[in-house]
């Protein structure tokens, strides 16, 4: 039989616990509704009762795997900016290495941005924005108090404006005098109008319900589309990067190789050795970087994100539960790998210099 | 209803500068010919730089011709893989892919003039 109400979500409180998974913030509530039982029955009805007439357990199934949704994708961003920042320099260095290769001398046109600026700073911002919806729902299961929520659909209004206001800025940029380059008409794969347009229209009209829980649904469900999207358009667009870095690697390998044959018969054994060193650890992080495949991480965000739309619209029952924070954890551990990954390549080239 | 994006060339052309640079790097090859998949190396990297910013939904004569350039330059270069004789088969290949490319790209470039 389905039940409904606050009857319904302490039935499912109790399978939770039965089931091995609560949420964090439940946890002690149910053990201080356990520890009171056991002193007084008509204490932990009188206690129950208190909890229903505030109505916070309403929110708390949602804290736990939205607020782990916020941290991972904000974990996610941080990795991806110095990534996107570094195509750029993978480029000009495998221009480099070309020359030297073909044995032509360097000019100033190897060092050009490969992506304009103004094309990483708007996939940046994108970025930005779907981190700032994270945070904006958390802080909305978490927040008690209005000023708190209003906060937070605050910050994620000034991001989506601003967005909007580089990809208006940036569609002049495209059709303008910068456009000569193909690599300038970057919007035939990454054009975020639609998704933009969508968000500043949720801005807009994003009311904050003085229920918690009906607000977190609101907003998830209203955001559903523009951010899956964004995601979407996002992993397309990485992928499409990740060409070029897999080429730029292949060329300063046979760069690396090129040098050390040259240098062999002309260098000491100590030289010689040290720059076996520095090109093995340039190497390694290179194939660090080949096997990062961040087109996936943002599949597995995107994964998480759906998962975590798909929970508001379920009955919420401990496997729909369990679903969510299967694939929230995926996306978690996969964003601890990418993580560590450029930590340990930025922390190669720290102490290489 | 919008078209549906064909597969970006970029896709296999990423694969074939990798396989060219690859090549190039094998002390086994004449260096007058190393040199010659380095340069064809370079050139087709920069291609891909360009053809990984365009959506194709129109399989045009030129987009099919550099889609059949990259069908063979791969035979070719799987070729050299087993037996570094055919050098001169890759070199041509390459060279007739860049050609094919750089018309779908001048053809991209007036397709996008007409729409802006």
């Amino acid at each position: 039989m389905r039940r409904s109400g606050v009857p319904a979500e302490r039935h499912i409180l109790q399978q939770n616990i039965s089931s091995g998974f609560l949420p964090k913030a439940a946890t002690s509530v149910w053990q201080t509704v356990q520890f009171i039982s056991r002193q007084s029955p008509v204490l932990a009805i009188l206690f129950c009762a208190a909890l229903l007439l505030s109505g916070c357990t309403t929110v708390n199934i949602y804290q736990d795997p939205v607020s782990k949704f916020q941290t991972a994708v904000n974990a996610a961003n941080d990795s991806i900016r110095p990534y996107l920042l570094g195509v750029n320099d993978l480029n000009a260095k495998a221009n480099l290495y070309d020359k030297v290769l073909m044995d032509k001398p360097w000019g100033t046109e190897d060092l050009t941005n490969a992506i304009p600026a103004a094309e990483i700073q708007v996939r940046l911002q994108a970025l930005s924005t779907i981190a700032s919806y994270a945070n904006a729902l958390a802080a909305v299961a978490n927040s008690k108090d209005v000023e708190n929520l209003t906060q937070a659909a605050n910050a994620l209004g000034d991001d989506v404006n601003g967005l909007s206001t580089t990809v208006q800025g940036l569609a002049a940029i495209r059709t303008g005098g910068n456009a000569q380059k193909p690599l300038a008409k970057q919007a035939a794969t990454l054009d975020l109008s639609g998704p933009v347009s969508s968000l500043v229209t949720l801005v807009g009209t994003l009311a904050i319900e003085h229920k918690q829980k009906a607000a977190v649904e609101t907003a998830i469900l209203n955001g559903n589309q523009p951010i899956n999207q964004l995601i979407g358009l996002l992993k397309g667009d990485l992928r499409s990067l990740t060409l070029m870095d897999n080429a730029s690697y292949a060329s300063i390998q046979a760069g690396m190789v090129f040098l050390y044959n040259n240098a062999r018969n002309k260098t000491d054994p100590k030289a010689l050795k040290d720059l076996i060193d520095q090109f093995v650890q340039e190497n390694d992080g290179l194939q660090t970087l080949r096997a990062l495949q961040v087109d996936s991480l943002l599949s597995d965000m995107q994964s998480a994100y759906t998962a975590l739309v798909t929970f508001a619209k379920s009955s919420k029952q401990p496997k729909d539960l369990a679903d969510l924070a299967g694939q929230i954890n995926v996306f978690t551990a996969h964003v601890k790998l990418f993580e560590n990954a450029i930590t340990s390549v930025q922390t190669a080239v720290q102490s290489s210099k | 209803m919008p078209d549906q994006p064909l597969p970006n060339p970029a896709e296999q052309l990423g694969a074939v500068v990798s396989q060219l640079y690859e090549l190039a790097g094998n002390s086994a090859i004449p260096a007058d010919q190393r040199q010659a998949l380095f340069l064809k190396a370079h050139n087709l990297r920069g291609d891909l730089n360009e053809l990984v910013a365009l959506q194709f939904t129109n399989a045009t004569a030129n987009y099919q011709s550099v889609m059949a350039s990259l069908d063979k330059v791969t035979a070719a270069l799987n070729q050299a893989e087993q037996s570094i004789q055919n050098i001169t088969d890759v070199v041509n290949g390459a060279a007739q892919l860049a050609s094919s490319i750089d018309n779908l790209l001048q053809e991209a470039a007036q397709i996008a003039a007409k729409a802006g």
